[in-house]
């Protein structure tokens, strides 16, 4: 969770807030989780998303994290004692997977996709900045979900 | 009018839904479809909200700053969180005496002091976070398990089944290239009609195996019967159908066809097949 912070915002002060934000609210509203209708890492991936997307707003903060983007600039990593490296080695294999089905789309779906997903930037932001109609960005965003689910689907399925 | 809502359509309403939220026309439109789709819609939700989910995990993990749980406690110490999730301040807690707070449970407005509210709520929450996230790796995981399994479970099987195959065509060889096998061959009585076959009898094991080539694929009620004839006396020796490729591999009842038979014939019956023939031989073969 905390990478995802940390690439939305990329700023280890305001993930740290954030990260804070999310933990409470897992503990405030962890009795409406719903197995049923998504996995564990899902509902706390979309959670931490939508805070860190909030709170990059309210600071205007979207220009550095273009930046970042364009210039594919990685977050300082952090050193944790007592990191298992079991599970460092599955979540870094998760990450691989997800990765190359995030590269293997046409580049302007995973262009739209990572603008929507990772800037929070809306359908319209997106066809304003990258001077396309609303139309094609969202075909685009739906196209590059689909062909995300079927990459995906083996390893999305439990 | 209502405006109609295709898939496509509906799936970019989710998306826009989920990533950024819907206003105006497009969100009524969302509820309405969502509603009008029930479960189905729902489930295409929740399944691109996984979707996006999974994205998360294209980012290189990183292990939160050693100080975030720290800074939790101190966040749910100012707080003063409640179990109902409301933030609650003021008095209450704190200042009683030891033997009381032991009397007072967690529930309760007033009893320990606030940084054990905090510790137990963060270890409580640290807890959950990590049960949830765990919970969901091992189902990951577990799929991927099976479906591995389920990969080399049918490997195995099909393994299995070019075993056999291996090993009827080991049989059918040793009985064609027996040199104590009688071979027999089956000509079609009219020279317009297509068909042939061959048929192999081990006199010593009682197998006997029949080759059928060209032949015309019959319809479901028709089989092609096999006949052992001695003298006048047709006898049955079982039936066949052949493949799209006009082509069949028998292996015959062991016995029913006798080395002594004067000739052997095939002919088109109804399903399941005749004691007697009642059409005539289409394959005839002569000892």
């Amino acid at each position: 969770m905390f990478g995802l912070l940390l690439r939305i915002l990329g700023d280890e002060d305001r993930a740290d807030e954030v990260a804070q934000d999310v933990y409470l609210q897992v503990w405030r509203t962890a009795d409406r989780f719903d197995p049923e209708r998504g996995t564990a890492l899902t509902w706390l991936a979309m959670m931490a998303r939508s805070r860190a997307v909030d709170r990059a707003r309210s600071d205007g903060s979207y220009g550095e994290a273009l930046e970042r983007l364009e210039t594919g600039g990685t977050p300082r990593s952090h050193g944790r004692s007592g990191e298992d490296p079991e599970e460092t080695a599955l979540r870094s294999e998760r990450s691989r997977k997800v990765r190359e089905a995030l590269e293997s789309l046409p580049g302007e779906q995973q262009d739209a996709v990572e603008l929507a997903f990772f800037r929070g930037m809306t359908h319209r932001e997106i066809a304003d900045a990258t001077e396309t109609p609303l139309g094609t960005v969202k075909s685009r965003i739906r196209a590059g979900l689909s062909k995300l689910e079927e990459a995906l689907d083996p390893k999305l399925r439990a | 009018m209502e405006r109609r809502v295709d898939d496509e359509r509906f799936r970019e309403l989710c998306a826009e839904h989920l990533l950024s939220g819907l206003e105006g026309p497009d969100r009524d439109l969302f509820r309405r479809e969502l509603l009008r789709r029930g479960s189905d819609g729902q489930a295409e939700l929740d399944r691109l909200r996984e979707v996006l989910g999974s994205l998360a995990a294209s980012v290189a993990p990183v292990p939160p700053p050693e100080g975030l749980k720290g800074r939790v406690m101190a966040r749910l110490d100012r707080e003063d969180l409640g179990d109902d999730g409301e933030t609650r301040t003021g008095g209450g807690r704190g200042g009683g005496s030891p033997a009381r707070d032991a009397e007072i449970g967690p529930r309760g407005s007033a009893g320990l002091p606030p940084w054990a509210w905090a510790a137990a709520s963060v270890a409580a929450a640290a807890v959950a976070a990590f049960f949830l996230v765990r919970n969901a790796e091992l189902r990951d995981s577990l799929a991927e398990t099976r479906t591995a399994l389920e990969r080399t479970r049918a490997e195995a099987a099909t393994a299995d089944s070019l075993k056999r195959e291996l090993e009827r065509m080991r049989g059918d060889l040793a009985t064609v290239a027996s040199p104590r096998s009688l071979a027999l061959s089956l000509d079609a009585t009219r020279e317009d009609m297509a068909g042939r076959a061959r048929v192999f009898v081990d006199p010593q094991s009682g197998k006997a195996l029949l080759f059928a080539y060209d032949m015309e694929i019959l319809p479901p009620d028709s089989v092609y019967q096999l006949w052992s004839i001695r003298g006048d006396t047709p006898r049955s020796a079982g039936t066949f159908q052949v493949g799209r490729d006009g082509r069949a591999r028998v292996e015959v009842e062991p016995g029913s066809l006798v080395t002594e038979a004067d000739a052997i014939a095939v002919t088109v019956e109804p399903a399941p097949g005749r004691d007697a023939p009642s059409t005539q031989p289409i394959l005839v073969g002569s000892s």
